[in-house]
């Protein structure tokens, strides 16, 4: 032992608490660290992040009454054309899609645009979509009343 | 010659009694007959310029008209037969008409001025005069366009 080893001497029973605590150390190699970062990635990949399982919570509750409140909405207007409008007229009245020539209204015109189109090029437009407008429009049961 | 006279008497009045009965029972459906009539009305446009689409709405604002049929105007550019609800006034059920129709000839063959453009048949029923309620929808020129015009009917 030279003099440099007697100026680091320890105590016995320091230096084997340190010995034993230095064996107790895993060394771990940047392989071995690559390794365990690419299985952890693959073990929770799809998994949600710590933030987001905070936040799932209150997304959740905000979520379930919203899906609620569109299907009640739309359990309510399939009732009101149920039970307002026979059966016989649903799908009748004109709607805004017959609005063929971008008026903001349905009207005959709408049936001339369309035959105006199907002249030009009858592979367009059938006779029959034109015929079927028009019955709609003049429709007086499912039809807009206007007087 | 009384018995034969009062004989006399006693038929002409059985007969007078029984043509009485007779009218009476007669006049019974003679007077709902005369609480329901038929009448055509004319529908005409005035348009400055020709029309090639047109639709109007005819009622009769107290309930009385039922419309029985529709027939085509004057001009040889809408020489068929308009569109209309043709079940609700086969069924009855039309107590007001809408009628349109669109023609794709050419704008030089297309009516202009004062046409006839529909003659609306109706069953009114009441006592009371008609009172007629039409609008005109919509007009358009040969390129769809909407154009300025009147309508106006005329009862017969």
């Amino acid at each position: 032992m030279n003099e440099a080893d007697q100026e680091n001497d320890l105590p016995r029973r320091i230096a084997e608490r340190l010995a034993a605590r230095e064996n107790a150390v895993t060394v771990v190699t940047p392989h071995v660290d690559a390794v365990i970062k690419r299985s952890a990635a693959e073990h929770f990949a799809g998994r949600a992040s710590p933030a987001r399982v905070a936040a799932e919570p209150r997304r959740i509750r905000r979520a379930v009454p919203r899906r609620w409140a569109v299907g009640a909405a739309a359990a309510a207007v399939l009732i009101t054309l149920l039970v307002i409008r026979p059966a016989g007229e649903l799908g009748r009245a004109p709607v805004l899609t017959d609005d063929f020539d971008g008026s903001g209204r349905v009207d005959i015109l709408d049936a001339f645009a369309m035959a105006r189109t199907r002249a030009a090029d009858p592979a367009q437009i059938d006779q029959a979509d034109i015929d079927a407008l028009a019955a709609r429009i003049v429709s007086v049961q499912a039809g807009t009343r206007t007087l | 010659m009384r018995r034969y006279a009062a004989a006399v008497v006693a038929t002409l009045g059985a007969v007078a009694a029984v043509a009485l009965l007779g009218l009476a029972a007669h006049g019974q459906p003679g007077d709902a007959n005369a609480t329901m009539r038929f009448a055509a009305i004319d529908v005409f446009i005035e348009s400055a310029e020709p029309f090639a689409a047109w639709q109007f709405e005819l009622g009769e604002r107290n309930g009385a008209m039922t419309v029985v049929g529709v027939e085509n105007g004057d001009s040889a550019a809408f020489a068929t037969a308009p569109y209309y609800d043709l079940v609700a006034v086969q069924q009855g059920a039309a107590d007001r008409i809408v009628v349109a129709d669109f023609s794709l000839s050419a704008a030089a063959s297309l009516p202009v001025g004062s046409t006839r453009i529909a003659t609306v048949h109706v069953r009114l029923s009441g006592a009371q005069a008609p009172d007629y309620e039409l609008r005109l929808i919509a007009a358009g020129d040969a390129e769809g366009r909407p154009i300025d015009a009147a309508i106006r009917l005329s009862a017969q």
